[in-house]
C-alpha cells in the first residue's frame, strides 16, 4: 500500500516537470519578441491606402449611379469600378461609405442599408481613438460638388506564416 | 548484478522525462535558430512593403525595388536561389517572402492587378549596383 502511493506521488510529478518546461519555453519565447519586436502592424497604413483609393475612386466619379442600384449589386459595381480584388478585400478588410452631412460616429453606426455603399461588419472599432491596439481603421472625408463623403475603411489582416 | 538492474529500473522510469526534454530542447533551438538573423522580422517586413505598392500600383506601372538586405538574408539561410525569395499569386492575389529554409510570410493585396516579372522572366536581378526586384503591373483582364 505504502509502495503504490509513492509509485503514484514519482507519476504525479510529471505534470510539475511539464509546468516547468512550459514556465521555462514562455520565458524563451516572451524574451526573444521583447528582443526582436513584436510583428510589424501594417493595419493602419493599409487602411490609409484602402480609404485613399476609394476617395479617390469618389473624386473621378466612378461610383456615379451606385445609389439607385439595389443593395446585392452595389457590391460587384464597386470593386469593378474601383478597381478592387474582391475575395481579397472580403476577407481582410471592411469598406463604408457615407453620404450626407454625418458625423463619423453617426456614419459607424449607420446601417448597411442606409449607408451609400458598406461591405457590412463592425466599424466600432473606428470609435477607439487612438488605442493602438485597434490600429485598423482609417477615415477620410471627401466633399464633391456639395455633398459630403465619409469614407471608413479597416483592415484586419495578418501575416499568414506557411511552412 | 543487482545494481545493474536497478540502474536499467531507473532509466526506463525516466524514460518519459527524458523523451520530454529532448522534445522541448529540440523546440527552443529550432525556435531560437528562426529568430536569431532576422529573417522573420525582415520577411515580414518585405511581404508587407511589397504589397503595399502593389496596392497603390497602377497597370503599366514597373516598379523596381532594393533588396539587397532579403537576399543577404536568405543566402545566410541557405536560399541560394533568389527567384524563390518573392513569389506573387495572382489567382489568391497573395504576395509571399521566403528568407529562410521551410518558413513563407504570405500577405494579400486588395488591387485587382496581375503581378508579372519582367522581359528576361526574373524577380530578382542581381548587383545593379545592389539586388534588385523588378514588377510589372498588368491589368487583370489583359493577362
Amino acid at each position: 500500500m505504502i509502495q503504490r502511493r509513492a509509485q503514484l506521488g514519482e507519476q504525479m510529478m510529471i505534470f510539475v516537470f511539464i509546468f516547468f518546461l512550459v514556465m521555462i519555453g514562455a520565458g524563451i519565447v516572451i524574451g526573444t519578441f521583447v528582443f526582436v519586436g513584436a510583428e510589424f502592424d501594417f493595419r493602419q497604413t493599409e487602411a490609409s491606402l484602402l480609404s485613399y483609393k476609394v476617395k479617390q475612386c469618389l473624386d473621378e466619379e466612378r461610383l456615379f449611379g451606385m445609389e439607385k442600384m439595389q443593395i446585392g449589386e452595389r457590391r460587384g459595381f464597386f470593386m469593378k469600378e474601383c478597381g478592387f480584388n474582391e475575395s481579397s478585400l472580403e476577407r481582410n478588410n471592411l469598406v463604408k461609405i457615407c453620404k450626407g452631412d454625418v458625423t463619423l460616429k453617426q456614419c459607424i453606426d449607420l446601417k448597411q442599408e442606409d449607408s451609400f455603399f458598406s461591405t457590412g461588419g463592425n466599424f466600432q472599432v473606428c470609435d477607439l481613438n487612438d488605442n493602438d491596439d485597434f490600429a485598423g481603421c482609417s477615415s477620410r472625408i471627401l466633399l464633391k460638388e456639395g455633398q459630403k463623403y465619409t469614407v471608413l475603411t479597416i483592415s484586419k489582416q495578418s501575416i499568414r506564416r506557411k511552412l | 548484478m543487482n545494481k545493474k538492474a536497478d540502474f536499467g529500473d531507473v532509466l526506463i522510469d525516466n524514460l518519459i522525462y527524458l523523451i520530454l526534454l529532448v522534445i522541448f530542447i529540440a523546440g527552443v533551438i529550432a525556435f531560437i535558430y528562426s529568430n536569431m538573423n532576422g529573417a522573420n522580422v525582415w520577411g515580414d517586413y518585405y511581404v508587407k512593403q511589397v504589397v503595399g505598392i502593389v496596392d497603390l500600383a497602377k497597370p503599366g506601372d514597373v516598379i523596381i525595388i532594393d533588396v539587397q538586405k532579403a537576399t543577404e538574408i536568405a543566402k545566410k539561410n541557405k536560399v541560394f536561389d533568389f527567384e524563390e525569395i518573392f513569389r506573387f499569386d495572382n489567382m489568391k492575389s497573395e504576395v509571399c517572402v521566403k528568407l529562410s529554409q521551410g518558413r513563407i510570410n504570405c500577405f494579400n493585396f486588395f488591387n485587382n492587378v496581375n503581378v508579372a516579372p519582367d522581359s528576361s522572366q526574373k524577380w530578382v536581378h542581381l548587383a545593379e549596383p545592389v539586388n534588385r526586384l523588378h514588377l510589372q503591373i498588368i491589368a487583370k483582364e489583359a493577362s
